[in-house]
């Protein structure tokens, strides 16, 4: 074993054991009673209430009561007392100035980034469309939709649903909410001056890391500001324990300034080392931004609207150190076969591959806390949109995983399989958590209901439909597309053509999930500028049953 | 028992009961298979590598195999001499002499060698047909290069001569080590046979 292996070796082993001594002492309950962290979210009596604003109306909300009653709903519970419905409002009041901004500002780039990767998906089987322009080529517009994706949509909607959370989980008022809302505009300011350089041809050309840097700053400032805010909120907390979302947001909210100062200090970074760096950076934006303010929103919807504390809290943490502690060196797996040490990519493939354990952990969490009330999946958006997309976390880790091996990397790698992997975990996951979670807080924030239920089942099954075709369509297709590529006795255009059926495919399931975007888009902007039906009670996913059965009298205290 | 009726004891919950739950077994179990799997992956990993290269392949294995075989002198053939000589080595009528048929490539493989390796500034006679021009030399190729691309014209077109070998080329390059200029023409390639 030569010297790099065995340095290699000796620290795996010594991190590891640091790990078993972690589980160790958890197990001996040295970090405190996970039974009161997990009760953290709830008022005194409101475990076993349903709840979700986005939920049905008055009858149906006693549906969906009924249902969490009869799959094992313990304990008595009552309505909030008028002292707690006012301290809650005060609390979503707090922020609704930068949330509304973020969520806006989500909505809007969510459009523009899916009429930029329909545009690319149909170039790549009609290549010859939309090539006068040349802001229009594929060779723009591709990473044009991937930035929007990530800095426009995914960070918007997680930075807006965070600034959401953290007020409820100190109950604490946010602190600085101008300040925040002033970061949330620099934000802006970076994305649209950023993705207006890649159109005009002045990408910084690498993956994730196109914006010029100067574009960078303000999506720094716009960052920090925000950040400050949410760290200023935690020193003034009110409550004794940390509740779990409150750990990956914190910890997201510190890597993602790191991440972006590093990988971003212009003249730094060249040759072998610049393309280590931008794997480490290109990954770690997904795990270390984007999947901590995901599961945040999980950890919270999921319990909230079911009216139950997460399964097991100790688990949840062990789901979180892990994930800080295997995730940062995860990038390498995209430069098997790069001219880079091989202890490096060894290292990356096992860290690859023991992201495993963070993500069982989360699973079973998950899962634990929604087995058996699966019915009132019927019922609540929210819980809908989140559910499925915890699951898609699971599958998303677990795929990811194995594509690190070299063994099936050798086949996925530069193909289309990988594109459908990329939409399974920040479309799948997170952006399918990120809708549930905004169907839940604008609402609240706005103090205003959703005017329309049949635009949520529209956006709800489109998105869902349409990724679905997406993802199976393209995988398929991208499988096929690599082995044609590793057989040397086929012609390389082989492999290309091979994928055409499904790259048309691909375009369907992306027109579609376009379609939900912007039923979605429309929904949100209809309730910020208050227009529609005012409610009494909640927009609905299934049509009101004529014999309510179960906690009728739930319906009228949703202030 | 009058004094369980004193209101604030009344009001009180229930204690708590305990619900802090241990950890899945599955995370026990899995976690030290994981640990297990990562050092054997660490520990079987393939160091002898050069190290410019991530995914174990030797610099060996990458490079396309050499020393006259007829599929690498197809290759070397299309990029370095089918602009002049054409694909089908029939060249081009009074500028670039045919390769098929042609005596200087089925004759004396120290020619073929030498006119590879230094190239000709001059007239020669082709099939019949006179030719002034200039041909490059290809001494910057190795001498398996040049030993498969002059077999392979050897063999091609309707070409039946016998294969040249590196250690040939080899022995012509250190013959005429010492010479800088192209050959002056068939004058002074026939002065080799």
């Amino acid at each position: 074993m030569s010297y790099a292996a065995g340095l290699l070796l000796a620290t795996f082993l010594l991190s590891f054991a640091g790990l078993l001594l972690f589980l160790w002492s958890m197990s001996r309950g040295f970090f405190g009673s996970s039974e009161a962290a997990g009760r953290v979210i709830f008022e005194a009596k409101e475990i076993g209430l349903v709840e979700d604003p986005a939920a049905p109306d008055v009858r149906n909300t006693g549906e969906f009561q009924a249902v969490m009653n009869r799959t094992g709903s313990t304990g008595e519970f009552s309505l909030l007392s008028p002292e707690e419905a006012e301290r809650r409002l005060e609390l979503d009041e707090s922020s609704r100035l930068p949330v509304l901004l973020c969520i806006a500002s989500a909505a809007i780039w969510l459009v523009i980034a899916s009429v930029f990767g329909l545009v690319a998906s149909i170039k790549l089987h009609v290549p010859d469309w939309l090539v006068s322009e040349a802001w229009l080529t594929f060779g723009r517009i591709r990473p044009a939709h991937l930035n929007a994706v990530g800095y426009g949509w995914c960070s918007f909607a997680g930075l807006g649903v965070c600034l959401w959370l953290l007020p409820r989980l100190l109950r604490t008022p946010l602190e600085g909410a101008r300040t925040a809302a002033v970061g949330a505009v620099l934000w802006f300011v970076g994305v649209t001056g950023g993705v207006g350089a890649i159109l005009t041809g002045h990408s910084a050309g690498l993956e994730w890391l196109e914006f010029p840097w100067q574009f960078d700053v303000p999506l720094f400032l716009g960052g920090t500001l925000m950040g400050v805010s949410l760290l200023r909120t935690l020193a003034k907390r009110q409550v004794d324990h940390l509740y779990v979302s409150v750990w990956y947001i914190a910890a997201g909210l510190v890597w993602l300034p790191i991440l972006l100062v590093v990988a971003n200090i212009p003249g730094l970074h060249f040759g072998v080392q610049q393309a280590a760096m931008n794997w480490w950076y290109g990954h770690n934006v997904l795990g270390l931004w984007f999947t901590p303010l995901g599961l945040a929103a999980i950890y919270y919807f999921i319990p909230k609207t079911l009216g139950k504390p997460i399964h097991s809290y100790n688990l949840s943490l062990i789901g979180f150190w892990t994930l800080a502690f295997f995730y940062s060196q995860v990038g390498g797996h995209h430069l098997i076969g790069g001219p880079v040490p091989g202890w490096l990519i060894t290292l990356s493939i096992v860290q690859s591959v023991m992201m495993i354990i963070p993500v069982v952990a989360v699973g079973i969490n998950q899962h634990r806390t929604a087995w058996g009330h699966l019915g009132a999946l019927r019922y609540s958006p929210t819980l809908r949109f989140v559910v499925l997309g915890g699951m898609m976390y699971t599958l998303a880790s677990v795929q990811g995983s194995l594509e690190s091996l070299r063994s099936v990397n050798t086949v996925t790698h530069f193909t289309h399989f990988t594109v459908a992997h990329a939409h399974l975990g920040l479309y799948g996951f997170f952006s399918m958590v990120m809708f549930g979670a905004i169907y839940f807080v604008l609402p609240r924030v706005l103090n205003w209901e959703w005017p329309y239920a049949r635009l949520i089942r529209w956006h709800f099954w489109l998105v869902i439909g349409g990724f679905t075709v997406y993802f199976i369509g393209l995988s398929i297709g991208g499988w096929l597309q690599g082995l044609a590529m590793l057989d040397a006795n086929r012609p390389f255009m082989d492999s290309v053509n091979i994928t055409k059926p499904y790259l048309l495919v691909r375009s369907f399931g992306g027109a579609a999930m376009t379609l939900g975007h912007l039923v979605f888009a429309v929904h949100v902007a209809m309730m910020l500028l208050r227009r529609g039906r005012e409610r009494e009670g909640a927009a609905l996913l299934r049509r009101p049953t004529p014999t309510p059965r179960g906690a009728t009298a739930v319906a009228g205290a949703r202030a | 028992m009058t004094r369980l009726k004193q209101r604030p004891h009344l009001r009180e919950f229930d204690d708590p009961e305990e619900r802090d739950r241990p950890l899945p077994r599955l995370l026990l179990f899995l976690v030290p298979f994981m640990m297990l799997w990562g050092g054997y992956y660490i520990a079987t990993m393939d160091t002898t590598a050069d190290p410019t290269l991530g995914d174990g392949r030797t610099r060996t294995a990458l490079m396309p195999a050499v020393g006259g075989g007829a599929a690498n002198g197809a290759q070397l053939f299309t990029t370095k001499c089918a602009a002049c000589h054409q694909s089908a080595g029939q060249g081009v009528a009074g500028v670039f002499p045919p390769l098929a048929a042609s005596e200087w490539v089925t004759g004396s493989e120290r020619v073929l060698v030498q006119i590879l390796l230094h190239g000709i500034q001059g007239e020669i006679t082709v099939k019949g047909v006179r030719y002034n021009g200039l041909m490059p030399p290809w001494k910057s190729l190795t001498d398996e290069e040049i030993a498969a691309i002059a077999t392979h014209i050897r063999s091609q077109w309707g070409n039946g001569a016998s294969p040249v070998t590196a250690a040939t080329v080899a022995a012509e390059r250190e013959a005429t080590a010492s010479r800088s200029a192209p050959w002056k023409g068939e004058s002074e390639l026939s002065a080799l046979k």
